[in-house]
């Protein structure tokens, strides 16, 4: 069964009101995330590049960054504004642990210099909330990563696509791979030109949460 | 625009934290009971809260608009025809904007005189007009059937069918739905003339 975003949103809600925190969605949605990645390449001493937005599909990534750095990755994160911008406080807590860890180095502002010669580039930057026009640095970000020759792998769904209707923004992110989670939305499924192999990976939301919901 | 939905009190209410997904700006639909529930909601995602916005002025949609004005400082939005206290006052067509995100004023009588939705982002907010798999009293004072059906066909009814229907209350089979779910199975919305309609609801 696919699902619509707001759908979504009630279930993460519901999850989290049932005692199943929204860190531990985006600990095992990052997790996931990486165990996914794992499986189609070797990690070890590849140089990954992470582009991170200010919300929650952001902390995702966050999350992989600790674990890719725990599977021997060089791990390169971009955060596209300040630190004190990020939007939640799941994304925040994330952003607070990799600053306490030397093997990842972290890039933050408006005006980080795209120079990088990275092995993979996560796309972190968007998630299921796009509203119209995609903006700075966003959209430089975007246009980067789409320039780069290397393997691409989108969080939840390529930044710029609208996982509702399958629509796209006026830039958006062509993936190898992309991970989405709990279950697949409706628009995302439509659009494998962009999201490259496409998987919808349990993230350990109860199913109850989905009552009433669905 | 990203909707929190927390069901509030002992009458199965609704209140609405909306997000913008671009900003730190949001907004409250509907505050009455439970507000540290609300303010959770608020501290949890770092909300700025701009305004309060009621659907209608019943206690059950406005008793707590005092308390988030007070711990949030937001703006208290109603429509043209509420006699409670407010800061800004909306009329039909107007639109409220928080963030990068717009929501649509539609002015929707019937259930009260001041009831209104509001439209944005592929999502409809609709108070006590219309709920999952049925539409508002309207036996309370300023309720009108014939101002009901107006609005529930002349307005409702030719919106979108993908709109998600984000409701005033809990009393459905499911906490949200879609305007066109809502036209195949809820009772209310079948095509009816207004006389069948009044006749329906006892008018």
């Amino acid at each position: 069964m696919e699902i619509s975003v707001d759908q979504m949103y009630q279930i993460e809600n519901n999850g989290h009101d049932m005692g199943f925190l929204k860190k531990f969605m985006m600990e095992n949605a990052g997790a996931a995330a990486v165990k996914k990645l794992a499986e189609k390449l070797d990690l070890k001493k590849k140089k990954i590049l992470i582009f991170v937005g200010m919300g929650n599909n952001g902390g995702d990534a966050l999350v992989m960054a600790r674990h890719l750095s725990g599977y021997g990755s060089l791990v390169t994160v971009v955060l596209l504004g300040p630190p004190e911008k990020i939007k939640t406080e799941e994304s925040s807590w994330n952003w607070s642990i990799l600053k306490k860890m030397s093997s990842v180095k972290l890039i933050s502002g408006n005006n980080a210099s795209f120079d990088f010669n990275p092995d993979v580039v996560i796309d972190g930057i968007l998630g299921t909330g796009i509203s119209g026009e995609i903006r700075e640095p966003y959209a430089s970000a975007i246009n980067y990563m789409n320039e780069l020759k290397c393997f691409k792998f989108a969080v939840d769904v390529p930044s710029g696509l609208n996982p509702d209707t399958g629509e796209t923004a006026n830039i958006f992110v062509k993936s190898d791979l992309t991970v989405t989670f709990h279950k697949m939305k409706r628009g995302i499924s439509k659009r494998k030109d962009l999201t490259g192999d496409l998987y919808s990976e349990k993230i350990g939301i109860p199913p109850e949460a989905e009552e009433g919901v669905l | 625009m990203k909707v929190n939905q927390i069901q509030v009190g002992s009458m199965q209410n609704f209140t609405y934290v909306v997000e913008d997904d671009d900003t730190n700006e949001g907004i409250v639909i509907d505050p009455s009971w439970d507000l540290d529930q609300i303010e959770e909601t608020i501290t949890r995602n770092n909300l700025k809260i701009k305004y309060i916005v009621n659907t209608h002025h019943h206690f059950d949609h406005t008793l707590g608009n005092e308390g988030i004005a007070k711990s949030t400082g937001a703006k208290i939005i109603q429509h043209e025809a509420s006699d409670l206290q407010h800061d800004i006052t909306v009329k039909d067509g107007d639109v409220i904007k928080f963030g990068n995100s717009e929501l649509f004023v539609l002015h929707t009588p019937g259930h009260s005189k001041d009831s209104i939705c509001l439209i944005g982002d592929g999502k409809i907010f609709s108070g006590d007009t219309l709920f999952v798999g049925n539409c508002g009293r309207i036996d309370l004072p300023g309720g009108s059937a014939k101002d009901l059906y107006h609005s529930l066909f002349d307005v409702l009814y030719s919106l979108d069918d993908s709109l998600t229907l984000y409701s005033g209350h809990n009393y459905g089979g499911s906490t949200i739905s879609t305007i066109g779910k809502e036209k195949t199975t809820n009772l209310v919305m079948q095509r009816r003339t207004e006389k069948e309609f009044l006749d329906m609801m006892g008018q």
